[in-house]
């Protein structure tokens, strides 16, 4: 009897199994794909509306001229943590108009610094911290 | 090179139309100049596009541009960023509530240091009693501020004006001699490009 030779593409392997084409951890055109965050920790803050929305124009506004400086809103409050923690004096007030809960990401360092800030005034101090940041640093 | 941002937080006061303007004029007296259109709609950029479409460059290279004109958006805080690599700051509006309202509390809203660069322009203006109260008023705030300068006015022509930023293959102020429009953007030229000169010292 003729003997049937088995389709190899029939075959039925463990694609992960160690040495395999999809084994990441050999295979050099499969390079590892985790990607290293910079910005891990996540922090929602309520923030201003109008200024949230000022900082989208600025954002946009930058962009339409060729500015790339700040690629979004979150880099623009991640920005401006950054330099009330080097030592940025908060000149502006916060504003008493309707709040809007926001999120952005931070690197591990610069959590630490936020949880560093007093408990119930964390939200007013970002809000100061980007209103003066947005006024004098950009 | 140096660099003239229009700005305001309100929009239809004219940046966009002040800033096709301003570039005519430089075109006519052979003097190169470059623009920066941050406003995501792209009126000014669109004009130009237009001009060139006609046949007639309006802009120079950066290299070689003696000045580059920065047309922002009419929106809160989109000129921000514009304002601190200013060597002006042109705030056009139109003499009437609801313009000076928005454009005296974004002056009194920025640094000292770019209220002193800040040359306001009342656009489309008519002698009505309203419009001069209007200019009265700016003119009151500013000496209160002890900074900026009011321009000029440009009148409101709607015949004339209201074309520019269609784009077209002749200059505005060829096309336009016999209108004394050009007289019109001079006085507020010559005392713009002194104010720019000024800031050199």
């Amino acid at each position: 009897m003729r003997k049937i030779k088995k389709n190899p593409s029939l075959s039925i392997k463990n694609e992960h199994a160690e040495g395999s084409i999809t084994d990441t951890s050999v295979n050099p055109y499969f390079p590892q794909t985790k990607q290293v965050n910079e910005y891990e920790y996540k922090i929602t803050v309520r923030l201003s509306s109008l200024l949230l929305d000022s900082l989208k124009n600025v954002v946009n506004s930058n962009k339409a001229g060729g500015n790339f400086q700040y690629t979004n809103v979150s880099d623009l409050i991640r920005k401006a943590l950054e330099a009330y923690k080097n030592g940025m004096a908060l000149t502006a007030q916060r504003s008493k108009d309707q709040k809007r809960e926001t999120s952005f990401r931070v690197s591990n360092e610069l959590r630490d610094f936020y949880q560093s800030l007093p408990e119930n005034a964390k939200s007013e101090i970002m809000e100061r911290a980007v209103s003066t940041y947005i006024k004098h640093k950009i | 090179m140096k660099n003239i941002v229009i700005a305001s937080d309100k929009g239809g006061v004219g940046k966009s139309t002040l800033a096709a303007l301003i570039i005519e004029w430089m075109n006519f007296n052979n003097i190169p100049v470059d623009l920066v259109d941050a406003d995501p709609i792209q009126t000014t950029r669109t004009w130009a596009d237009n001009c060139a479409a006609d046949g007639r460059i309006v802009l120079s290279a950066q290299s070689i541009a003696s000045y580059l004109i920065v047309d922002t958006a009419g929106t809160s805080g989109s000129s921000l960023s514009w304002l601190q690599k200013a060597n002006v700051i042109l705030a056009p509006f139109q003499p009437h509530y609801a313009d000076i309202k928005t454009v005296l509390d974004w002056f009194v809203s920025i640094n000292k240091s770019l209220q002193q660069k800040t040359m306001f322009v009342p656009n489309r203006y008519q002698k009505t009693k309203e419009q001069k109260e209007g200019l009265l008023q700016v003119k009151n705030a500013l000496e209160e501020e002890k900074a900026g300068i009011l321009l000029p006015a440009i009148s409101n022509r709607p015949a004339v004006y209201g074309s520019l930023l269609n784009g077209s293959n002749e200059n505005f102020f060829k096309l336009h001699s016999d209108h004394g429009s050009l007289g019109e953007i001079e006085d507020v030229m010559s005392l713009l490009l002194e104010k720019v000169k000024g800031g050199e010292k």
